[in-house]
């Protein structure tokens, strides 16, 4: 009988099977690694130097910008959504900012107020631009803020004393943050729902030595939580409606990070039995179904970062058996395809992206004290991006395109002589035409239009020759991702 | 044979078609008798008054006086008419006509000429004239017909009826006026009863459109235009 969704991905993996031929014939054709195809702008943050100075850089196509940031400290999270905006975090110093990127610069603007004193671990951004934070304040009590127009509000009823280790804000504004609070037994997992600026209570009833270490959640507000229960065995649950629903994994080890997408399928990477562990979960309700992904590495291997794309194809990243960097990407049947860093021993793979045009970011160090960040193409070939003294700690890939869409338009009169009308006459380019799906035109707020693909003009009839009309135009993938925006104003007499 | 014959002259006036009776006129020689040698003596040229009446078919090309609407009405043009006169006081005759004339062209994008199909237009015109007509004739030398030249002028009613083919204008779109129209022509009375005409005709008339559509405009547009063409009529 015909698996519906089995047919989708078998769907998806010829598109991208052909997205990624083509990527490779221009990049042969090219005889170097531009990328002829959008990649999507990346953040990547961390230190470098051997006297620690926070490092932070965007990546577009493959080019790295020069360090963002000017703080003596480390960048410890990053996160940038789809219209370019992102949040980094660290300790000290002032790095706290919201980036924005618009394609061509970058603009840093450090939150308010001043969080120089906090230390913080995490950050999230939703496609809106609110954030979430968490980590510690000046005093080191257990600091969580909502960021909204780069002002941050400390969010209300948290645990005192607790350990942020993720957080992760939805689209609809909804957080959920997870970590520990130490009791007298050890650490006792905590997770909570964030909304309205208030802590809901703590979701979780284990007992101690229990850890929750990755969140996330996602457009439905659906999330997902993991990390080690009391019996020292791998945790995750569903989020549903404000319950937790744990997952029976029956493994032994601890998951490092989760991902969910908003169509519901996650992707978790830990420690298992007996080396590294990742799996694909296609969550439905409260249950999900579990596709362990076969051939990861064994013994001291483990998965530190995980991520999937809105089509379920996902990255990992973390360390081999050998202490040596090791990456792979996921397809949707959850078979691995193995990065070749060709870095050697003591390398990492500490945080890794990936975003809807089938690219992937990963970072970490290379093992001979430098820096390492990767783009990673849909065939899983790495470019490497930085190589300086220091590490790469974050990084985040969005679907932002780096191209900007231009768009030009006048005013014209249709003269049947008896009778006229004023026509606006829009025309624009497509820097995407592999990624681009659909338009939506807007004229003063107001939708009018929505175009498909082929889409680089349109006629708007019957204009007011007194009125002034701005108009904006948005370009989305198939999964009505924001890839670009273009504006223009024509005015009137 | 000294008799010499009845020789035309053609004169440079206006003709008119006129009777049977009034044929041999303009163009007669008389013959008188000095002893036996016969002396000419040419008579002068006379222009006939005619107060007959006719009613003619005719058809004819039509243009727009106006440039912005020649760039739009740019095909088309026939022109056809139905008139008639009556003739009330020597040379001078009363006019009327009913014309029915259609023009199409396409909408005038300013700036970049943009012609597609959804912008074609299409405008035709029921004119009513009324007008004063003065006409002459003249017998033609070694023929029976007779050549005659008209002038008329009056006031002229305009009913035109629009037709856009456009979703942001009126589709539809009617509006009449009062103008004026003067027009000279020659026609040749074939017998005594059939005639063909040739006639140019110079009508105006500024009409006002009023569009009931959202965000387009009405324009104030001069309808009238310039037809040439020529007639067949009946002389009674």
């Amino acid at each position: 009988m015909c698996n519906w969704k089995t047919g989708m991905d078998m769907m998806n993996r010829t598109l991208r099977c052909l997205f990624g031929c083509f990527a490779v014939f221009l990049s042969c054709v090219g005889g170097e690694n531009i990328y002829a195809e959008e990649t999507g702008v990346g953040l990547i943050g961390g230190f470098v130097g051997s006297t620690p100075a926070a490092y932070g850089a965007i990546v577009v196509n493959g080019s790295v910008s020069s360090n963002i940031l000017s703080a003596s400290t480390s960048l410890n999270s990053v996160a940038l959504n789809d219209l370019g905006v992102g949040l980094v975090g660290g300790a000290h110093s002032g790095v706290y900012s919201v980036v924005s990127h618009n394609g061509v610069s970058t603009t840093v603007t450090p939150i308010t107020p001043d969080q120089s004193a906090s230390r913080l671990n995490y950050v999230a951004i939703n496609s809106s631009g609110v954030g979430l934070i968490g980590g510690t304040d000046a005093s080191l009590n257990t600091y969580v803020a909502v960021v909204s127009g780069g002002v941050a509000t400390a969010v209300s009823n948290l645990i005192l004393g607790s350990v942020i280790e993720g957080v992760a804000i939805s689209d609809s504004g909804m957080g959920i943050i997870g970590g520990s609070y130490r009791i007298s037994a050890g650490p006792l997992a905590y997770a909570a729902l964030v909304s309205g600026g208030v802590a809901s209570s703590n979701l979780l009833a284990l007992d101690a030595n229990s850890e929750i270490l990755s969140v996330a959640i996602n457009s439905s507000d659906v999330g997902l939580i993991g990390g080690y229960d009391t019996a020292g065995g791998a945790y995750v649950a569903i989020i549903y409606n404000g319950t937790v629903y744990p997952l029976s994994l029956s493994l032994s080890g601890s998951i490092e990070s989760v991902a969910i997408n908003d169509s519901g399928v996650g992707l978790i990477g830990g420690i298992g039995n007996g080396g590294a562990y990742a799996a694909r979960l296609v969550i439905s309700g409260t249950t999900a179904t579990v596709t362990p992904i076969p051939g990861l590495p064994t013994g001291n291997a483990l998965i530190y970062s995980v991520a999937i794309d809105s089509y379920g194809a996902g990255i990992i990243g973390g360390r081999d058996g050998n202490n040596t960097a090791f990456a792979a990407l996921v397809d949707n049947l959850a078979v691995p395809t193995t990065i070749d860093t060709s870095l050697g021993s003591g390398s990492i793979i500490y945080s890794a992206s990936i975003n809807d045009f089938g690219f992937g970011l990963i970072g970490g160090i290379d093992g001979t004290g430098l820096a390492y960040a990767a783009l990673v193409d849909d065939q899983g070939v790495p470019t490497r991006l930085v190589q300086h003294t220091g590490q790469i700690t974050s990084v985040s890939l969005s679907n932002y395109a780096s191209v900007p869409i231009t768009i030009s338009g006048f005013r014209l009169n249709d003269d049947f002589v008896v009778v006229s009308e004023l026509f606006n006459v829009l025309s624009w380019n497509n820097p995407l035409p592999q990624q681009i799906a659909s338009y939506q035109l807007l004229r003063n707020g107001t939708l009018i239009a929505l175009l498909g693909s082929n889409a680089t003009s349109y006629e708007d009839h019957n204009r007011l020759c007194t009125e002034t009309d701005v108009y904006i135009l948005n370009a989305y993938d198939a999964l009505d991702n924001l890839l670009g925006t273009a504006s223009i104003t024509i005015y009137g007499k | 044979m000294t008799l010499k014959y009845i020789a035309s002259i053609l004169c440079f006036a206006p003709w008119i078609v006129g009777s049977e009776e009034s044929l041999p006129v303009c163009s007669e020689t008389e013959v008188s008798f000095f002893g036996s040698k016969p002396v000419v003596a040419k008579k002068a040229c006379k222009i006939e008054e005619s107060s007959k009446s006719d009613i003619e078919i005719k058809a004819g090309y039509f243009f727009f006086a106006s440039p912005r609407m020649r760039d739009v009405y740019n095909s088309g043009g026939a022109d056809v008419q139905v008139s008639g006169a009556w003739g009330f006081w020597h040379w001078l005759r009363l006019y009327g006509s009913v014309e029915y004339l259609q023009r199409s062209g396409h909408a005038h994008t300013k700036e970049v000429p943009i012609f597609i199909e959804e912008d074609s237009s299409t405008i035709w015109e029921i004119p009513i004239s009324l007008g004063l007509q003065a006409r002459f004739t003249h017998a033609l030398t070694h023929s029976s017909k007779k050549i005659s030249g008209y002038f008329t002028i009056g006031p002229k009613y305009f009913f035109a009826h629009v037709h856009n083919r456009s979703h942001y204008v009126d589709r539809s779109m009617n509006q009449n006026g009062l103008g004026g129209f003067l027009n000279v022509g020659m026609a040749v009375a074939l017998t005594s009863h059939w005639m063909v005409d040739c006639f140019g005709e110079g009508s105006y008339c500024k009409l006002h459109f009023k569009s009931s559509h959202e965000a387009a405009y009405g324009h104030n547009v001069q309808v009238g235009g310039i037809t040439f063409g020529g007639g067949f009529g009946y002389i009674f």
